[in-house]
């Protein structure tokens, strides 16, 4: 397998934003009325003119040891949820993606502007970043010719935040999407995802080759 | 020779990639490369010497990350990294038998620190500048000859290593700055406005390096030598990299590289080296292609120009309008809110100003009873994160006007400098230092003259002045003054005089606050665009006035249109038809109640309906039979999970713009008997949605709201406790690792203000969560927080 480290950019037209999810993250359960789906709508429109999406990611191959997870470079995170999910894998994508500084540009304006907005446009911003994942994931699955499981983020379970930096500084995220870290580990850009993500043993991988769109397999348990 | 001076006159060769280089010789990922300065000197002398080789005039340290903040977990201290970095280039060049300073240069590189500066990061711009010192002290006294700053994605950040080595030593400084395959710097920079803030902070030479191949670079090369009076820099990578059998590589190779950077080089570019990808071979090439090579002169560039950190405003034909509304001056609302320390007030004219076509916003803070060193930079840094227009710095405190300069992110507009000695003295090593157009008023020790003549003559004085700085014609803006026509009826033919004589005789810009010039008067707007035609027509380069005014506004798209500025007439026609719906817009009655225009949130609608009940209601009426009630409605909507969060929020806002309305009808007297609640979001964490929702909230509640902001210290929310005699404090974390900065602003509550009572909340909380650091109250949303707060004062 190809151990480069690779980018990914995209402009905002190439993400389909799941406006629902948006909307589930903003815990809404019914339907809005009419002036505040026209918010939803305005804070989409402003997003995307905005947005530009960046990502780098790099496979590895992997061995678990214990409740550790050690990457062929000497490298290790310790977290036993990882390790099981990442149990059976020979090999794992680190990968950080990110919708870009303009996104928190635009949330910062209407934080102290009109909070209403950026309420929203925040839960936009996280759907996009999602969005983005999936898209980027499906692109590296295509290109590498293998499936994931489930994709596993520093902060999730006992997978400490501490090991952020670690991720990012084998991803060269700073200089190459322009990642930073506060002092408290958060990403900024804010609407940013790293994560590792397993690559499913032979064993595992769908029997169907083709592409997950055009199987009619809707149970699959390999379905993007 | 001082490289200075040689790169000034000829083409000087850099060398190129030193990261990637290394990792081809073996660099482990994951190994911090600075390391290998004392662990492997072979490999990196080696390096040096092979750049040297290939003829490589310039050659850089490798201390690209070796940054204070960079390299906490380094084994070697940073005076080990950089000292011994610097003698491993001095090694290589003593072995090729290079004379050092002469045949060769050792450039000290400081790359980018890897966080980001407040606004958007949580790094204090005068701590990006110590760090920056830091290594520039260290590299310089072990011997470099010059430093570049490379690589720079944000223009903020740049400034701040600039001025750190401008600050710490007298080497020459070369920075180069890192654009995206959008032409744009990380943070949004795009040429002019990287090319005018450095410039204005007298960086020595200029440029781009990584991020793109040579033929994505030439582009942006292009427009370097366009606009640039310094001499220019290019070093790009060796192209785009791609994978080939698991390799990176560079889709170009050395001879093509050179093919580039010979075209490169022919359109006025003076530095040539590389970054990423690039080797001793391709600067081999590149040397040998372009050998023989005159550089072109470098031309001095004659526009003038202030920066954001997005874009650039030119002072071309068009007028440019520089909005005057952050200004208290005859504004008690925005008196009231500087004196409360209410910066939204001020965000929100910054906002509107830009969205009605102001392209540089004035901010003036001035008040006698503020700090107004602290307020001019908190307002700066406030409005430069809800707008990107470039802004006019307006006190008379040199001060406040210094610091404002200092962590602003471009090239500022400065208001102002006058015919006085003193001024001179105190503004001119300000723009000399930190760069910027400054405002030149035509006065002096005897006042503002009668005639156009002596305001010529002032005007000129100031000039020269400015030349003994350095500071070029370009750089100043001549503000004639308008004086009110109803004392002097020929004040407003003087103006017009002295605005013309100024553009045409001594050729420098204009600037003009026009509407002094109807004081007294009535109906002043009339007077006002009239006079800003005259002024257009006469030579102003640009008015300071009032962009909500759509009697000026009329004027000023007007006059671009007739004088065919305006392409197509397509800003005219948006201007003439955005106007016209406006006005069909609130001629259309629609009958919707105050409570229905609360309760689905149309904010306009509720301010408008509230004003107009005014005529026949009581205000207390309309606040306690209407806007109450709808907003109890949507309150208890929300707690019974039928109304939804953004709806809340929008119906906050509308039951906001309604009390906004009410209270231009009720004596300032009620907020003296308001409770008092401190808001805050814990140190380390700079998310303040949340906390803003809490705070709409409770102010719709009428709860005074002190707002500390975001990333506060716990000191910062005791000592806000304890002025103001707070009962009650909000507290929001979002993360994990920043619950622990709520836990210990807690435990100095309880020290240093007992009686104060504490809510907490945010995404990780939970009530278990909350008890365990102490605090007596968990709110899981907004809305339980006002309740809270109800219970607390027992309303």
């Amino acid at each position: 397998m190809d151990k480069e480290l690779k980018t990914l950019f995209l402009d905002a037209d190439k993400i389909n934003i799941d406006t629902s999810l948006a909307l589930r993250f903003l815990r809404v359960r019914r339907e809005l009325d009419e002036n505040a789906k026209q918010l939803v709508l305005e804070c989409l429109s402003e997003f995307e003119k905005a947005v530009f999406y960046k990502a780098c990611y790099r496979y590895f191959d992997i061995s678990i040891d214990g409740k550790k997870v050690v990457l062929d470079n000497g490298v290790s995170f310790e977290s036993e949820k990882l390790a099981k999910n990442l149990d059976g894998c020979k090999g794992a994508f680190l990968f950080v993606a990110t919708a870009g500084i303009n996104a928190d540009r635009l949330i910062k304006k209407y934080s102290s502007l009109m909070v209403s907005k950026a309420l929203v446009l925040d839960a936009i911003g996280s759907a996009a970043v999602e969005g983005f994942c999936d898209v980027m994931c499906k692109k590296i699955r295509q290109e590498y010719g293998v499936s994931f499981r489930p994709r596993f983020s520093p902060g999730y379970g006992d997978l400490s935040i501490l090991c952020q930096s670690q991720m990012l500084n084998l991803l060269d995220a700073n200089k190459q999407i322009g990642i930073t870290l506060t002092d408290s580990n958060m990403m900024i850009p804010s609407k940013s995802v790293s994560a590792i993500v397993g690559v499913r043993p032979k064993s595992e991988q769908c029997k169907n080759a083709t592409d997950c769109d055009c199987c009619d397999e809707q149970n699959c348990p390999y379905r993007d | 020779m001082d490289i200075r001076k040689k790169i000034l006159n000829e083409i000087v060769y850099i060398d190129g990639g030193l990261g990637s280089s290394l990792i081809k010789m073996g660099l482990p990922s994951g190994v911090i490369p600075e390391t290998w300065n004392i662990e492997k000197p072979e490999n990196i002398i080696k390096l040096h010497s092979d750049y040297i080789k290939a003829g490589a005039q310039v050659i850089t340290t490798n201390t690209f990350g070796a940054n204070e903040l960079k390299l906490e977990n380094c084994q070697y201290s940073l005076n080990e990294l950089i000292e011994s970095a610097v003698d491993n280039a001095k090694t290589a060049i003593a072995n090729e038998n290079k004379k050092q300073g002469e045949d060769v240069y050792i450039a000290l590189s400081i790359g980018p620190c890897s966080k980001l500066l407040k606004p958007l990061g949580d790094l204090d711009f005068e701590d990006a500048v110590s760090a920056f010192s830091k290594s520039i002290k260290i590299g310089a006294d072990a011997g470099a000859d010059l430093i570049i700053i490379e690589t720079m994605s944000d223009t903020y950040e740049a400034k701040a290593a600039l001025l750190a080595a401008k600050e710490s030593c007298d080497l020459p400084v070369f920075v180069t700055v890192a654009y995206d395959v959008n032409h744009k710097l990380m943070t949004g920079a795009d040429e002019l406005s990287v090319i005018a803030m450095l410039e204005g902070l007298k960086a020595d030479a200029i440029g781009i390096n990584c991020g793109l191949g040579p033929k994505q670079m030439k582009q942006i090369a292009e427009k370097y030598v366009k606009y640039s009076s310094l001499p220019v820099i290019v070093s790009p990578n060796a192209g785009m990299p791609k994978s080939v059998e698991g390799k990176t590589v560079y889709d170009v190779d050395e001879n093509e590289f050179a093919q580039y950077m010979k075209e490169i080089a022919l359109l006025g570019v003076h530095g040539l080296g590389g970054c990423c990808g690039t080797t001793p071979d391709y600067i081999k090439a590149t040397v040998e292609k372009t050998k023989g090579l005159k550089a072109l002169p470098i031309e001095k560039k004659n526009f003038t120009v202030v920066s954001s950190y997005t874009h650039a405003v030119k002072f071309e034909n068009t007028p440019v309008i520089v909005g005057e509304r952050i200004n208290p001056t005859g504004k008690p609302k925005l008196k009231e809110a500087l004196r409360n320390n209410e910066l939204d007030y001020i965000l929100k004219e910054a906002v509107s100003q830009q969205e009605n076509g102001a392209r540089v916003l004035d901010i003036n803070v001035g008040l006698p009873e503020i700090d107004e060193v602290k307020m001019l930079t908190d307002a700066v840094l406030a409005v430069q994160g809800v707008s990107d227009l470039p802004l006019q710095l307006d006190s008379s405190d040199f001060t406040a006007l210094e610091k404002a300069m200092r962590i602003y992110n471009g090239k500022p507009m400065i208001n102002s400098v006058n015919g006085k000695q003193s001024s001179m003295d105190a503004i001119f090593p300000l723009v000399k230092k930190y760069g910027g157009v400054v405002v030149a008023l035509t006065l002096d020790e005897n006042g503002i003259p009668k005639t156009s003549d002596e305001r010529v003559k002032i005007a000129k004085k100031i000039i020269d002045e400015a030349q003994k700085y350095g500071i070029e014609k370009k750089d100043i803006v001549v503000d004639s003054l308008a004086m009110a026509v109803s004392s002097d009826s020929k004040s407003a033919l003087t103006t017009l005089k002295t605005v013309k004589r100024l553009t045409e005789e001594l050729k420098v810009n204009t600037i003009l606050g026009v509407s002094n010039i109807s004081f007294g008067l009535p109906a002043r707007e009339f007077l006002n665009s009239a006079f800003l035609t005259l002024c257009f027509e006469n030579g102003l380069s640009s008015a300071i006035m009032n962009p909500m005014s759509k009697e000026m506004m009329k004027a000023y798209y007007s006059f671009c249109a007739l004088k065919g500025l305006d392409s197509n007439f397509e800003k005219y026609i948006a201007f003439a038809s955005g106007e016209q719906t406006l006005t069909a817009k609130t001629q259309g009655e629609d009958d919707i109640t105050l409570e229905f225009a609360i309760i689905k949130g149309f904010s306009q609608k509720a301010y408008e309906i509230a004003f107009k009940l005014l005529e026949t209601e009581k205000p207390l009426d309309i606040v306690n039979d209407k806007i109450i009630p709808a907003l109890n409605k949507v309150g208890e909507g929300f707690e019974k999970n039928t109304v939804f969060l953004p709806q809340l929020l929008m119906s906050a806002e509308a039951a906001k713009s309604a009390f906004d309305a009410v209270k231009t009808a009720i004596k300032e007297s009620d907020g003296e008997n308001k409770q008092k609640i401190v808001i805050a979001t814990v140190e380390g964490d700079i998310h303040d949605i949340g906390k803003n929702i809490v705070k709409v909230l409770l102010q719709n509640y009428s709860f005074e709201v002190i707002d500390l902001g975001k990333d506060v210290k716990p000191q910062a929310v005791v000592e806000a406790v304890c002025e103001n005699g707070i009962t009650l404090v909000c507290l929001s974390a979002l993360m994990t690792t920043t619950v622990v900065s709520m836990e210990s602003t807690i435990k100095l509550l309880r020290e240093k203000a007992p009686d104060c009572k504490v809510i907490v909340g945010g995404a990780v909380l939970t009530k278990e969560y909350a008890d365990m650091i102490g605090a007596d109250y968990y709110a899981k949303d907004a809305m339980e927080c006002v309740r809270f707060a109800q219970q607390h004062f027992g309303v």
